[in-house]
């Protein structure tokens, strides 16, 4: 039983990383490889403010929505004035740049969280303290998947509203034909803005619900490898509605469990799990660029 | 001195890997990130046989993944018109599966070998080891040709005409996916060329090709997509900027400080320094 609880963790965190890609990738038609850096973002914010600075684990859920959303922001600002495969680059850019900043930003002689040593370099963030509810603790998996899976229902709510709001309509039109958009008074730039920061702050809130769970955390979580996958279940499941983020996150969290039943040991596993991603990202390219379960061809 | 002499060593293999892309981009239009999957294949193909037949087997092996890319990956998608987006994304998945394979085969620990190398080269301001001083004349003689091959060869005039207006170079009669085979073998050979350079003496992994293609997607950027040689240029600096950066700043923060000055191009002049400025709307 602890077990189903801890895969239902991870569900409701992929859930919400699913969902934040979909956004962007879907509505805004912005293929981003820079999610599992604003899940980074708001990871090592969570874990930075509750091991250094000994924040509480609701705080420190707000401040990386936060600072995910305004690393959401600098994307954009980066990225505004591209489109298209361009616009890929760019993400792909960010995330190489961010990668670089978590993996050196570190110094022996200096305390986590000091201005010499942020995020700790390649060691990691370890030992990070449980959430606590109150007097209650968040320790464990058949105690934490309460509080994951009710903040994955409040991520996967304001999709909903989103999905449902005129807002959704609007990005849309513009993702379906920027000039025409324009022509009748909507404005792309801030559009596709709104979209990127809303985005990067539900990735965010994945990032500090694995951090509160995992207890430990190291630059890895920012790979590119990382977002590559969350492309290929996104694209795979289907990238406008809700559905479509449910199968990627279904599929996301099912593959390793797969593998190990096939008897695939855990070193064996990530590669060939990689590979099962990446061959799957080519197939979807071939035979069905709106995934599984999507409404639109948003490539 | 010796900075700046360090500094151009780097960004020859750079700048070998920037002419690469453009090879395959300005043709086709296509962001393909499966080049950085070739980069890393070309030194475990050196490996498998000892000296020179290493160098031609990782060169013929890259040169013939990059046409089997076109043809299988990417030649079914042109034919169905597919979004640039829909190639880039066959491309990542192509990445990724590849460089799995790699370290399924080879493991992902670092290895280190000895391609090819011209001796080192020690005067009284300036001390360079085998693998920059050759770096600074087999990449420059390979840079040299490819840059005096699309200049003034007839088939780098054409792949120029392709460039330029692709519809047009049909309708002239030519066959485009000839050119764009040409493209992507010329391509495969820079690419390894790169690959074993670079990485000669130094160590490589499955996964180094994917921090060589960021570095030169910097230089593309920075220099301009549109141009098969601004990026050439704008790689060499950034060679020169990692080596001033690892002089008097630390190694550790190069790559971080050329991505910085790549995002600062981005906000500022997006369609980089060395291109004329265009709208956003306008079509390449």
């Amino acid at each position: 039983m602890n077990y189903a609880f801890h895969l239902g963790i991870y569900f409701a965190i992929y859930l919400l990383l699913a969902g934040s890609l979909s956004l962007k990738v879907g509505y805004a038609g912005l293929i981003s490889l820079a999610q599992a850096a604003h899940f980074a973002v708001g990871a090592y914010t969570a874990a930075i403010l509750m091991k250094a600075f000994g924040w509480s684990f609701a705080p420190a859920l707000a401040a990386s929505i936060l600072v995910a959303s305004f690393g959401g922001a600098l994307l954009n600002a980066m990225g505004s004035r591209t489109r298209g495969d361009l616009y890929v680059l760019v993400t792909l850019a960010f995330q190489a740049l961010l990668s670089a900043l978590l993996v050196n930003w570190s110094s022996p002689s200096a305390p986590l969280g000091s201005l010499q040593n942020l995020t700790n370099g390649s060691f990691g963030i370890s030992n990070i303290p449980a959430p606590t509810l109150g007097p209650y603790s968040l320790a464990g998996a058949q105690h934490y998947w309460p509080p994951a899976l009710a903040a994955a229902a409040g991520g996967v709510y304001v999709l909903w509203r989103l999905d449902r709001s005129p807002w959704a309509k609007s990005v849309i039109a513009v993702r379906d034909d920027e000039l025409a958009a324009r022509a009748i008074g909507k404005h792309p730039s801030r559009l596709f803005a709104q979209a990127t920061i809303i985005s990067a702050g539900l990735a965010g809130l994945a990032g500090a619900l694995y951090v509160g769970y995992a207890g430990y955390l190291d630059p890895s979580s920012a790979g590119l490898n990382e977002s590559l996958m969350l492309l290929s279940v996104v694209l795979l499941g289907g990238t406008v509605g809700l559905i479509g983020p449910a199968v990627g996150a279904a599929i996301f969290v099912l593959v390793p469990e797969l593998l190990r039943a096939v008897n695939v040991g855990d070193v064996g596993a990530g590669n060939i799990r990689l590979a099962f991603f990446g061959a799957l990202l080519v197939a979807l390219a071939h035979a069905r660029p709106q995934g599984i379960a999507g409404k639109h061809a948003a490539l | 001195m010796q900075v700046v002499v360090n500094g151009l060593a780097e960004g020859i293999g750079i700048a070998l890997m920037a002419a690469a892309f453009q090879l395959t981009y300005l043709p086709t239009r296509l962001f393909l990130v499966s080049l950085a999957a070739i980069y890393s294949v070309a030194p475990y193909v050196a490996l498998l046989a000892p000296g020179p037949l290493g160098l031609m087997a990782a060169l013929f092996a890259c040169s013939a993944i990059s046409l089997a890319t076109l043809r299988f990956n990417h030649a079914p998608l042109i034919a169905r018109r597919a979004t640039p987006g829909i190639h880039l994304i066959a491309s990542l998945g192509l990445y990724l599966v590849v460089t799995q394979l790699l370290v399924m085969a080879f493991g992902d620990d670092p290895k280190v070998a000895s391609f090819v190398g011209f001796g080192t080269v020690s005067t009284g301001a300036i001390a360079l080891d085998e693998r920059q001083a050759t770096l600074l004349t087999a990449g420059a003689a390979l840079l040299t040709a490819a840059v005096a091959g699309l200049k003034f060869s007839k088939v780098g005039l054409k792949l120029r005409a392709l460039a330029s207006n692709s519809r047009l170079f049909a309708t002239q009669g030519h066959d485009l996916q000839t050119y764009y085979s040409i493209a992507f073998v010329a391509s495969g050979v820079l690419c390894a060329a790169s690959a074993l350079l670079r990485q000669n003496q130094i160590g490589f992994d499955p996964y180094s090709g994917m921090a060589t293609f960021l570095t030169m997607l910097a230089a593309v950027f920075i220099g301009g997509r549109e141009s098969f040689y601004a990026p050439i240029f704008a790689a060499l600096a950034i060679g020169l900027v990692e080596s001033i950066a690892a002089w008097f700043v630390s190694t550790r923060w190069s790559d971080a400080i050329v991505f910085a000055v790549l995002a600062l191009v981005l906000v500022v002049r997006p369609n980089g320094l060395l291109s004329p400025a265009r709208r956003l709307e306008a079509a390449p």
